[in-house]
C-alpha cells in the first residue's frame, strides 16, 4: 500500500516537471528558464545517496570486481525491425563465438561473473544460455525485454510490461528469478526507478554518480536499491568495436588496469562492462586476460557477482 | 558494428518494408516495434538468413592446424560510380587501388608466393581494364563477384534488380578471366535478405560477408540449410574501418602498426583454435606506401609458424564441403 502511494506520488510529480526534461519545449535550451526549484525537481528525480563501499570486503579483500558481460546479440535491431542478413550475422556471433570463448575463459580461472542478458536473447539462442547456467558460478539479471530504449519509450505503463515479462521470461530460462538489473540502452525513463523498486530487485547497474556502491534516492528518499556504478570508460562499446573510437584493444585495456589499479588503492569497487560480440572476439580475450592474471596476482581482490556484491554491501551498511 | 551504423541499417530497413510477408506487424512512426513481436515472430524474423552448422573440419589438408585466406576487395571507385557521384578528386582516390595499390600488393603476393582471393566490382574492372589481366593470368589467385558496382542491395531492395547486377557481373568477370566465379562477397558489404537465394539460383557455392562466428559455416534460409558456404569476415580484420584515410571517410585508428598488431593477435588465437583466419583488405588502402611493409611482415610471421595452409576461398570452400559431405549441393 505504502509502495503504491509512494508510486503515484512520484507518478505525480514525474508528470509536473522531469518529463519536460525528456521533451523539451519549444526552445533548443528550455532549461535557462527554470527555476531553483524546478531546476532541483529535475536533477534530483533519480540521485545518489549514501556511499555503501563496506569498512572491508569479505576475507578482508581490498577490493570488489565484478566481470560484466550484456550479451545484446541481435536484440538491438531487432527491437529496431532490423533483419538485415549482415547485422543479424553481428549479433549471432555473440551467442555463437563470443560467449562461448569467454565461458571458457572464466572456467579456466573458475572466475564468477554477471550476464545482463536481454529477455528475447535467451530463447533466440537456448544453447548459449545453458552454456552460461553450466557451472553455476554466474549470475543472469536484467537487460530487458529486448534492449528498449526506456527513455524514449517514455511510458511507465509499456515499461512496466517489458519489464515483468523480462523477469518471468529470465526466471524461466534460468531457473532462478533475477534480483538485479542494468538498463537497457543504458537509458532511464524518469519512471524506470521507482518500477525496479516495484519489481524488488536489490540492485542496479546502470548509473554514474560515483565509482563505488551507493544507495539511490527518489526525489530526495532512500530506495534501498543498491546502486553498482557503471562508467563508459569502463566499457567496451565505445572503444573496441572496428568503427569505434580507439579500437586498439592494448591501449585500452591499459586504461582498464590503470582504473583498477586506482580502484585497489581506494578499497572501493572495480565493474567492468563488456560485450561478448565485442569482447568475445578473437584479438580481444588476450588483453582481457592479461588483466584478469594482473588483478589475480594482487593480493585481497574479490572476484564476485554484482549479486554477491550487492548483498554484502547492503548487509554491511544495514540498508533496509 | 557501432551504434551508429546499427541506426544507419535499422533506418534503411524502416524505409524499405522489408518484404512485407516477412515483416511482422509495426504500428506507423513505431521506432521499437521489435518489443511487441511474439517469440515466434522474432524467430521468423531473424531468421530469414542465420547461421547453420560449423563446418571447420577435423585436420586441414596436410594435417595443417589453421587456413589463411588473404582476401581483397577491388571496389576502388565502383561505389562512388554507383552513387553518381563524379567528383574527380574522390575518384582519383580509388583509381590509386588500380594504378598503385594494386601492383603493390601484387608484388608482395608474387614475392611471398601465396595464394589470394579477390573480389571484384565489374565496374572498377570497366574502369581500370588493366587490373583483371594482372589477376588471371597468377594461376595462385582467385576471382570471386562484388556486385555490379559496390552498390547496396538492402537499399536496392528487390530481388530482380539484385539477381539482374549480379547476372550482369558475373557475366563480365567470366568473359575476362575465361571462368566462373563460385564466390561472391555482397558489394558494400551488405546482404538483402534475397542475395543468398540468388546465389544458390546461380550456382555460387559460397559468400564471405556475414560474421555470426569466427570459422566456416553453412548458412540456413528461413531455417533451413542452403548449401551455401559462408566464409565470415570480421570488421576488426578489415582495414577499411580503421585505415581508410580522410579522402574516403573517417578512420578510427590511422596506425598501421596497432591494426597489425590486431590482426596478428587475432591470428595466434585462431591458430591456437584451429580454425579458419580471414583478412580483408583494400588494395586502395593497404596499398599506400606506409602500410604494405605490414602486409609483408604480417604474412611473414604467419609463414614463421609450423603446418598452416594459405589458401584461396574457394579451395578452403571445397576442402570444407567434402569433409561435411555436402556433396548433394
Amino acid at each position: 500500500m505504502r509502495d503504491r502511494l509512494v508510486i503515484m506520488a512520484a507518478m505525480a510529480l514525474v508528470l509536473l516537471t522531469p518529463a519536460r526534461a525528456q521533451q523539451p519545449p519549444a526552445g533548443p535550451q528550455p532549461g535557462l528558464q527554470w527555476t531553483e526549484e524546478q531546476l532541483n525537481k529535475v536533477a534530483h528525480h533519480v540521485r545518489a545517496g549514501r556511499t555503501l563501499t563496506p569498512k572491508s570486503w569479505p576475507n578482508g579483500a581490498r577490493v570488489a570486481v565484478c566481470l560484466s558481460f550484456d550479451p545484446d546479440n541481435q536484440s538491438i535491431a531487432l527491437n529496431r525491425g532490423n533483419n538485415a542478413p549482415v547485422t543479424m550475422s553481428d549479433g549471432e556471433y555473440g551467442a555463437l563465438s563470443g560467449v562461448p570463448r569467454i565461458l571458457r575463459f572464466l572456467d579456466r580461472y573458475n572466475l564468477p561473473a554477471t550476464f545482463y542478458i536481454p529477455a528475447t536473447s535467451t530463447f533466440m539462442h537456448p544453447a548459449m544460455m545453458e552454456a552460461i547456467k553450466k557451472s553455476g558460478r554466474h549470475e543472469v539479471a536484467m537487460h530487458g525485454w529486448i534492449h528498449e530504449d526506456p527513455m524514449a519509450l517514455n511510458d511507465a505503463e509499456e515499461e512496466w510490461r517489458l519489464i515483468s515479462q523480462a523477469m518471468d521470461q529470465l526466471e524461466k530460462s534460468s531457473g532462478k528469478r533475477p534480483t538485479g538489473n542494468r538498463n537497457p540502452s543504458w537509458t532511464m525513463s524518469v519512471y524506470t526507478m521507482e518500477l525496479l523498486k516495484k519489481a524488488g530487485l536489490l540492485y542496479d547497474s546502470s548509473l554514474q554518480a560515483m565509482d563505488q556502491p551507493h544507495d539511490v534516492l527518489i526525489d530526495g528518499r532512500s530506495t534501498g536499491i543498491v546502486e553498482l556504478p557503471v562508467n563508459w570508460i569502463l566499457d567496451d562499446a565505445p572503444f573496441l568495436p572496428a568503427n569505434a573510437s580507439l579500437p586498439s584493444p592494448r591501449l585500452i585495456m591499459k586504461t582498464f588496469k590503470d582504473d583498477f589499479d586506482v580502484a585497489y588503492r581506494e578499497g572501493t569497487l572495480f565493474m567492468l562492462t563488456m560485450h561478448p560480440h565485442i569482447s568475445g572476439q578473437r584479438s580481444r580475450m588476450k588483453y582481457l586476460e592479461e588483466l584478469v592474471l594482473y588483478m589475480k596476482s594482487k593480493p585481497g581482490v574479490w572476484f564476485a557477482t554484482a549479486e554477491d556484491i550487492a548483498r554484502y554491501v547492503k548487509q554491511e551498511s544495514g540498508t533496509r | 558494428m557501432s551504434q551508429k551504423m546499427r541506426i544507419a541499417a535499422g533506418l534503411v530497413s524502416l524505409g524499405i518494408a522489408v518484404s512485407a510477408q516477412q515483416q511482422p506487424p509495426r504500428a506507423p512512426g513505431d521506432t521499437q516495434p521489435g518489443r511487441k513481436w511474439s517469440e515466434a515472430q522474432l524467430k521468423q524474423f531473424a531468421g530469414v538468413v542465420s547461421a547453420g552448422r560449423k563446418l571447420t573440419p577435423r585436420g586441414w589438408p596436410n594435417g595443417a592446424r589453421v587456413a589463411v585466406a588473404l582476401t581483397f576487395s577491388l571496389s576502388n571507385t565502383a561505389n562512388n560510380l554507383a552513387r553518381g557521384d563524379t567528383a574527380v578528386v574522390q575518384l582519383t582516390g580509388g583509381e590509386f587501388g588500380a594504378v598503385a595499390g594494386l601492383p603493390r600488393v601484387l608484388e608482395v603476393l608474387d614475392r611471398q608466393n601465396v595464394p589470394a582471393t579477390f573480389f571484384v566490382a565489374a565496374t572498377a574492372a570497366i574502369v581500370d581494364t588493366r587490373m583483371l589481366p594482372e589477376l588471371v593470368k597468377r594461376k595462385q589467385l582467385e576471382i570471386g563477384t562484388l556486385g555490379w558496382s559496390d552498390e547496396n542491395p538492402l537499399e536496392i531492395n528487390n530481388a530482380a534488380t539484385e539477381e539482374q547486377l549480379l547476372g550482369r557481373a558475373t557475366e563480365y568477370v567470366s568473359k575476362i578471366t575465361g571462368k566462373k566465379p563460385i564466390g561472391a562477397r555482397g558489394p558494400s558489404s551488405v546482404l538483402s535478405l534475397h542475395t543468398i537465394g540468388i546465389l544458390k539460383k546461380s550456382g555460387f557455392l559460397y559468400d564471405s560477408t556475414m560474421m555470426a562466428m569466427d570459422e566456416p559455416y553453412e548458412i540456413l534460409l528461413n531455417g533451413q540449410p542452403s548449401g551455401i558456404v559462408e566464409l565470415p569476415v570480421s570488421r576488426l580484420l578489415d582495414d577499411q574501418p580503421t585505415l581508410t584515410a580522410p579522402r574516403f571517410g573517417p578512420s578510427t585508428l590511422p596506425s598501421p602498426e596497432l591494426v597489425f598488431e590486431t590482426f596478428r593477435d587475432d591470428f595466434d588465437a585462431a591458430y591456437e583454435e584451429g580454425t579458419l583466419y580471414l583478412i580483408t583488405l583494400h588494395p586502395h588502402l593497404i596499398g599506400m606506401r606506409s602500410r604494405i611493409q605490414y602486409l609483408d611482415d604480417l604474412i611473414t610471421y604467419i609463414k614463421s609458424k609450423p603446418n598452416v595452409w594459405f589458401a584461396t576461398s574457394a579451395e578452403i570452400v571445397r576442402y570444407v564441403k567434402q569433409q561435411a559431405g555436402m556433396t548433394n549441393f
